[in-house]
């Protein structure tokens, strides 16, 4: 965040423009404070990521990104302070529940009663104060956090290189399919529209998206032959154990890679492993990441079968926009095709031929 | 109809305070949005996308009832209730009462206009 901008700015984001309006009318009745309005989110997130601001109100329900893939992305590019309201007209547990997750500091029902929204605007914006002012008074102790932070960073760096060599050494052919769907992935997030420093963190996580691979039994992770009953299971525990191996990493991109690690197996339509989730309750980059660890996984020989062609798997893919994977990712997948190729060309299959 | 008003306008007039022809300005707006809404309503109807269907119900009642249409937000919340149950029943009904439901909140946004003029 720029620390040079005005500090009483609320940003509100709802793509019905009446909405916005009303809302604005709210906020002014917020002592000290002036709206920001967006009908897309996705500008709202780059205001949100050059400018500072006392409260962000957001909706659910949107086209271009939803109020919970908001609260992800804004959490996500570091700003944890900045309470955050959703506005919806659901009530479900589980959205709030997920949205409190990501992050979101309050709900409130549609439509807004002017009285207690005010009330709660007033009590968020004056908590955030109070945690800046602590901030603040930390002084000198602040510069030797962000030294810290710094170092961590630079740790996380190298625990990474580490999982990514060990994956390597157990599994040559994991280590170079990890590769390919982490520069696959990087080629679609791009596409995407998401964030340098998105883009940046899925390329990096993606790397050890099958770390879980590392505790298959030999008989398992080796077998030349396709894999049957428990074998399978044995299999399809690697997201788990890949989480749990994850487990306690804090930093972004370790992070990051315990979500890829743990849903890149789950479908959009929530028929997927571990947990079934569904849309946007897949995190965001294990949404991309299925789509490039399929075209990996459909493109690559294995002992007991040839690999599909690129249009094969295309087709497969697209075949599953909807059910298996997210329309929006299955798009962009498709029109970074060319860049996907050269990647396939430049990180090869390693299987030999039968 | 049933006793759910077609416009409430309490609410605005607490946020709007004195600025009447604020509010007449944000219902002809939301007319405008509700107009677009309904074409995008009967598109999902006549594609028969009952994820569609819910979407453009949902937005139709967020939008109503954030200008006090009271009335056109409860049918649209039935028809969004019916879809997310995956089920078509009473839907179509419900989408002829919807726009039956819009002409009486124009109306009463027009009166409002006339009203304060």
């Amino acid at each position: 965040m720029n620390a040079n901008t005005t500090p009483n700015k609320v940003l509100v984001v709802d793509d019905v423009e009446t909405n916005l309006t009303v809302f604005a009318k709210v906020v002014g009745q917020i002592p000290e404070t002036e709206a920001v309005c967006f009908t897309s989110a996705v500008k709202a997130l780059e205001w949100a990521g050059q400018n500072e601001c006392v409260l962000i109100i957001v909706d659910q329900s949107m086209p271009e990104l939803s109020g919970i893939e908001f609260i992800s992305q804004v959490r996500s590019r570091g700003n944890s302070y900045t309470p955050i309201v959703m506005i919806t007209g659901h009530s479900e547990k589980e959205l709030q529940r997920e949205a409190l997750k990501l992050g979101a500091s309050a709900f409130l029902g549609k439509p807004v009663d002017p009285v207690a929204f005010v009330s709660l605007a007033r009590n968020l914006i004056q908590l955030r104060g109070a945690r800046l002012e602590t901030m603040a008074k930390a002084g000198a102790a602040h510069a030797d956090q962000q030294s810290a932070t710094e170092a961590l960073f630079a740790q996380e760096r190298n625990t990474l290189e580490a999982l990514v060599k060990i994956i390597d050494l157990r599994d040559p052919r994991t280590g170079d399919h990890c590769r390919r769907v982490a520069l696959f992935s990087e080629a679609i997030a791009s596409k995407m529209g998401l964030s340098m420093i998105e883009v940046t963190q899925l390329a990096q996580a993606a790397r050890i998206h099958d770390i879980g691979k590392l505790s298959m039994p030999d008989r398992v992770l080796y077998k030349t032959s396709r894999l049957l009953g428990d074998e399978r299971d044995a299999a399809k525990k690697h997201v788990v154990d890949g989480t749990a191996m994850l487990a306690g990493f804090t930093t972004p991109i370790l992070h990051a890679a315990a979500e890829i690690v743990h849903s890149h197996h789950e479908r959009f339509d929530g028929t997927g492993y571990p947990a079934k989730l569904a849309g946007p309750a897949i995190p965001l980059f294990a949404r991309i990441v299925a789509v490039a660890d399929t075209f990996s996984a459909l493109t690559s020989r294995r002992p007991w079968r040839e690999a599909a062609s690129v249009s094969i798997a295309v087709e497969q893919i697209e075949k599953e926009s909807g059910f298996g994977f997210e329309p929006k990712i299955v798009g962009a997948f498709r029109d970074v095709m060319p860049e996907l190729l050269d990647i396939r060309a430049e990180v090869p299959d390693l299987v030999p031929a039968r | 109809m049933g006793d759910t008003p077609i416009l409430e306008i309490s609410r605005l007039e607490e946020i709007f305070e004195d600025d009447s022809g604020g509010i007449a300005d944000l219902l002809e707006a939301a007319m405008g949005t509700g107009a677009t809404n309904q074409a995008t309503l009967r598109d999902a109807l006549s594609r028969h996308v009952l994820e569609d269907v819910m979407r453009a119900a949902h937005a139709i009642k967020g939008s109503t009832a954030n200008i006090g249409g009271n009335e056109v937000a409860a049918v649209a919340a039935r028809i969004e209730d019916a879809a997310r149950a995956q089920t078509w029943d009473g839907i179509e009904p419900a989408a002829i009462e919807l726009d039956e439901a819009y002409e009486r909140l124009r109306g009463a946004v027009r009166a409002y206009r006339a009203g304060i003029s």
